[in-house]
């Protein structure tokens, strides 16, 4: 943040109330909305004899993306970034074929390979996108990871680190030494960061609910607009593969909790619903350190209840497409606080209700799309019995209204060009601001963006460039960002490098937090800004036997001025200020599967030096609580019938205090799920188990909040077999 | 036995009526309520090998930086409290021992100075709010508990507390003054003063509560014993309204026997100078001057000394030698301690940490 960047949630307690203020009272984006994914549907045929092909192996390189076809040879993608993309097929014994295409915004695009049995001659691969892979995680891998919360999910991808303040509690997403508030999170392309705080608290998705995350590191403003300064995650909510889908799930924690979904189909038009609920006691005994008496004292006040329902729609309007979704999410919990002042009396609420309406058609080479959206979030929270400060009782209610309008043209020769226009209005009010805050705030962008490609070039280069240009109404002026970028291939690499700029305006909790004793907003703040982050990387794909082997690294530059922090003045009023900040850092990925299924193993590792710049150089401390470095290793077995994988999370050093000292020691946490496939009569029933800390380690992210160390999960999925 | 004329300058706690986000506000409580420099034996010590040094807390980095007061080369070393939470703003020493309270973190850090480094956590009761320390002997101190209105004798060596002693309300400096121990008490109910200042007094040796002094000003932080034997009680007053204040006190008598206004918004703490005057530091205008003699401001609020072209303070006090050293109140970056000079000019500064709140000296032998 803002809030969380600087000595704030991140541990000092001089910032819990405006953590807990900000952090109760999830609701609007900090910018216009952004890009929707789209979907692309398939076939692969035998050349010949024009009959399906199962098993073929279809990839999109880009997008770091795989299928294999079945038994009519049919394959499908759900939720690409938009973009001209290559998407090869290849099946042992067919020559492996390659074709391009154009992924558009929210739109269904289908292709149709050929494969030839004997060897064929193909155009070299071209990769569309000037810029890296985005790391992804489809349903069935969700499911398996055990995951429970969106922050679950999105900690197994690499380059993501996931701030946690305990069982139920607050889950903040760090990418590249950015802090939460500089992630956009679009959860069915509707930003879900708070506008008081502009950051997304994850936890307040659950899992089930998650068909998709796709999350895409790097400034990344002028592509998906304000907010977007470290990356994005794509959240792409459930959909339905069978008519009736349940789920129950017991645990640890005395944790329980189902959902239910249905879909159906009305004429042309499909419809789905569903209801889930979460919830759990959260209480478990914890060493307390020697420090602070020792110990095993029993956590309480971490109890959490989560109930969501979701209604879906989409068919044909006037030649084109429209679709519906609307959210409402409910959450109350404890806020048991730091484990040597817990409260016990400290709860906090929020209902949350979001829908967006879209509508889109599209030609032979023009795309026309268009959307509406609304979320409303009224949260509160309150502690008659604080364990140190006064009682407080306070509440929030938020409205947004938000639109935008698409456009793109295709070129032959696979040339894209498109702009858009966006508009978002918010009104704020409650206890928790000022009372001169204003009360509407609107933020107007337009965009362009466009990708040309030079075929007669070696290694066949693709260049992108995009613009985006932002006005806040509270702020004024204009803000500008960049995306310039290339790729190309090389003796079997894919390289890429992208230069561009990023911003993110003051949230409404830096400028209009309710003023305390020595708590005091900052009117005068300014946007923060990555004016120039330059980013180079390569990819490469090998073939060993049937295994198959992706290498992935890149490198980044792109510090960050005018970054807002809480820190105290020298009368000690706590208040947001603008800082410097020089970040760079690097991160690779590898990749080991087989083409035929059985085992795959992963590993990525981040490294991020995010330190505070003081006149030419910097003072050589990393921004309190970013880890310098962070990774992961995981193992996997897939049958049949049966599933089986281990991952490991490492997360490295943090320093709790902006200077090079009293630093917290690494840690490692590994998870295992299993589950297995029962099909009985006409339904099949998934029964997994998962196990979270299977070490028991209980190393907290941040110090104060205690982990229960090992717990298990046990769920059970029914849906028709058909 | 440990001497009682420790050097001891203290910052009060800031009381404002507006809205108040909860557990936040005893953050800013803690270190603006700094019972600072609650001190051990400043022993001047007849062998060369002895030197003097000063300890100053950085409270926003939780480090202790220690220099050396005669000898400018030397080196400056921080050390690590080895915790990733607390609001320290306070720090008693005893030879080359420092024991820091936490703050909002119910505990308190014995550090070795000598091997710079610290030597264990000793835990207080929940919801503590530790704030102010001072030791007895080489084994025994007393910490503050303002937030349970109590002080925990603490065994030092074997980090186990004994029972509490009641004091009067938020507790948060000590000092002590004719074979007694001194509690003062900012009388701060929801961070308000609630009534005025007292004092709790203890006997040395059997710590039971001998009685209490009510004084005549509000929200006292910081104490120390004058030239005359008296101990001088700086009270912050009530945050914005310029009601600090000087109490006088005859603890054997058991009574106030003085008390001067016009110290000011929010002074913090206070120390003798080598000339006899009374220095008392604030952030809200620098270091103003006080001569006991004449009771009169050489240098009043209005008028404050500004070290190094700042005037504001986050703490002041003074050597054996009487030099007055001063804190520069930056808490978004590194601090410096201001040695000044006879004409308040700045003859020396000395980096410290993140947030310097708390300045306390003492002797280490050796190089």
């Amino acid at each position: 943040m803002r809030i969380f960047s600087y000595l704030s949630g991140l541990s000092r307690p001089a910032m819990v109330p405006v953590l807990l203020v900000a952090g109760l009272l999830a609701v609007l984006p900090p910018a216009a909305a952004g890009q929707f994914p789209g979907e692309l549907r398939g076939r692969v045929v035998d050349v010949a004899s024009g009959e399906g092909l199962v098993g073929v192996e279809v990839t999109i390189p880009a997008r770091a993306r795989a299928a294999v076809t079945t038994a009519d040879g049919t394959f499908h993608f759900r939720g690409l970034e938009p973009g001209t993309v290559d998407v090869r097929a290849s099946r042992l014994g067919y020559e492996p074929q390659t074709m391009e295409l154009v992924v558009r915004n929210g739109t269904v695009s289908r292709i149709e390979f050929r494969l030839t049995p004997r060897p064929l001659t193909l155009p070299g691969v071209q990769v569309a996108t000037a810029r890296g892979s985005g790391a992804v995680l489809e349903r069935e891998a969700i499911l398996a990871s055990g995951a429970r919360t969106l922050g679950d999910v999105v900690a197994t991808l690499p380059g993501a680190a996931v701030v946690r303040r305990g069982v139920g509690g607050r889950e903040e997403l760090l990418v590249r030494g950015a802090s939460a508030d500089q992630i956009l999170v679009l959860i069915d392309g509707v930003p879900a960061n708070d506008p008081l705080t502009g950051v997304a608290d994850l936890s307040l998705l659950q899992a089930g609910a998650v068909e998709r995350v796709e999350l895409l590191a790097g400034a990344l403003g002028a592509r998906f607009g304000a907010g977007a300064m470290g990356g994005v995650l794509l959240v792409q909510t459930r959909s339905p593969t069978h008519p009736l889908e349940g789920e129950l799930a017991v645990g640890d924690l005395g944790e329980r909790g189902g959902s239910l979904v249905v879909r159906r189909s009305v004429g042309p038009a499909s419809f789905q619903a569903g209801f889930r609920q979460r919830e759990a006691d959260g209480a478990f005994a914890f060493d307390r350190e020697d420090a602070l008496g020792g110990g095993r004292p029993v956590r309480r006040n971490a109890d959490f209840e989560q109930i969501g329902l979701h209604l879906g729609g989409r068919g044909p309007l006037l030649e084109g497409e429209w679709s519906v979704r609307v959210r409402h999410d409910q959450t109350e919990r404890g806020i048991p606080g730091k484990s040597y002042a817990p409260s016990h009396t400290a709860r906090q609420g929020e209902h949350g209700l979001t829908g967006i309406a879209s509508w889109r058609v599209e030609g032979a080479r023009t795309q026309l799309a268009g959307d509406v959206r609304h979320r409303r979030v009224s949260g509160w929270f309150r502690d008659p019995s604080p364990p140190l400060g006064l009682p407080f009782d306070d509440h929030s209610e938020l409205r947004e209204f938000g639109g935008a309008l698409r456009a793109e043209l295709i070129r032959s020769g696979g040339g894209v060009l498109g702009g858009s226009i966006e508009s978002t209005t918010r009104h704020l009010s409650g206890t928790v601001v000022e009372t001169g805050t204003p009360a509407r705030r609107t933020e107007i962008a337009g965009a362009l963006h466009g990708e040309v490609s030079t075929p007669g070039w070696p290694g066949q280069p693709r260049w992108s460039g995009a613009v985006r240009v932002h006005r806040d109404g509270v702020l004024g002026g204009l803000l500008f960002a960049h995306d310039l970028g290339f790729q190309l291939e090389l003796s079997g690499f894919r390289l890429h490098a992208a230069h561009r700029s990023a911003f993110s305006p003051p949230s409404a909790g830096d400028l209009y937090f309710r003023e305390g004793v020595g708590v005091r907003p900052n009117p005068d703040l300014r946007a923060e800004r990555i004016r120039g982050e330059v980013e180079v990387g390569a990819h490469r794909e090998l073939a060993v036997g049937p295994a198959r082997i992706q290498l992935s690294g890149e490198a980044f530059r792109g510090n960050v001025d005018d970054m807002i922090v809480w820190s105290p003045d020298f009368r000690f009023v706590w208040s947001p200020r603008n800082v410097d900040v020089r970040r760079n850092g690097w991160e690779v990925r590898a990749r080991l599967w087989n083409q035929a299924g059985g085992p795959t193993a992963e590993a990525h590792f981040t490294s991020t030096r995010v330190e505070y710049r003081n006149g030419g150089g910097t003072s050589g401390a990393q921004v309190v609580y970013r880890p310098r470095s962070s990774g992961g290793v995981s193992l996997g077995w897939e049958g049949e019938r049966s599933r089986l994988s281990v991952q490991g999370r490492y997360i490295g050093v943090r320093y709790p205090v902006p200077a090079r000292v009293n630093a917290l020691p690494p840690f490692w946490s590994v998870g295992l799920s299993a589950g297995v496939r029962l099909d009985i009569a006409d339904w099949t029933l998934r029964p997994a188990l998962s196990i979270d800390r299977l070490l028991d380690d209980r190393s907290p992210f941040i110090h104060g909040y205690p982990e229960p160390g090992r717990t298990l999960a046990l769920s059970l999925r029914i849906h028709p077999a058909r | 036995m440990y001497e009682s004329d420790a050097i001891e300058p203290g910052t009060p706690r800031r009381p404002r009526s507006r809205s108040i986000r909860g557990v936040g506000l005893s953050f800013l409580i803690a270190l603006l309520a700094s019972g600072c420099g609650d001190s051990g034996p400043l022993d001047p010590g007849d062998l060369p090998d002895r030197r003097e040094v000063g300890v100053v807390v950085n409270s926003v980095e939780l480090t202790l930086t220690i220099f050396e007061t005669e000898d400018p080369e030397a080196e400056v070393r921080t050390v690590e409290l080895g915790v990733a939470d607390g609001t320290p703003t306070s720090a008693a020493v005893h030879g080359r021992y420092a024991l820091v309270p936490m703050g909002v973190v119910p505990s308190a850090i014995l550090v070795d100075l000598e091997e710079a480094a610290p030597i264990r956590s000793v835990p207080l009761p929940e919801g503590s709010g530790a704030t102010g320390a001072i030791f007895l002997n080489d084994s025994i101190a007393l910490v503050a508990n303002p937030d349970r209105g109590s002080v925990t004798p603490v065994n030092v060596l074997r980090g186990s507390l004994g029972g509490e002693i009641i004091t009067g309300a938020y507790p948060n400096a000590f000092a002590r003054a004719g074979g007694r121990v001194v509690v003062v008490n900012a009388e701060l109910v929801d961070f308000v003063p609630a009534r005025t200042s007292t004092l709790t007094i203890l006997d040395e040796e059997s710590l039971d509560v001998l009685g209490e002094i009510e004084l005549s000003g509000e929200n006292a932080g910081a104490a120390l014993v004058g030239a005359d034997d008296r101990l001088y009680v700086l009270n912050a007053g009530r945050f914005g309204e310029a009601s600090g204040s000087l109490s006088i006190v005859d603890v054997e008598a058991m009574s106030e026997v003085g008390h001067h206004e016009g110290f000011g918004d929010f002074p913090g703490s206070l120390a003798w100078s080598a000339g006899g005057e009374v220095y008392v530091s604030s952030w809200n205008f620098g270091v103003a001057t006080w001569d006991p003699s004449s009771g009169t401001f050489p240098h009043p609020p209005e008028e404050a000394i500004a070290p190094a072209g700042t005037p504001s303070s986050s703490g002041v006090a003074a050597d054996s030698e009487g030099r007055i050293h001063s804190l520069e109140p930056i808490c978004d970056g590194p601090g410096r301690v201001f040695v000044l000079g006879p004409d308040h000019a700045v003859d020396r500064d000395v980096p410290t940490g993140i947030c310097p709140t708390g300045l306390v000296f003492t002797w280490l032998e050796g190089d």
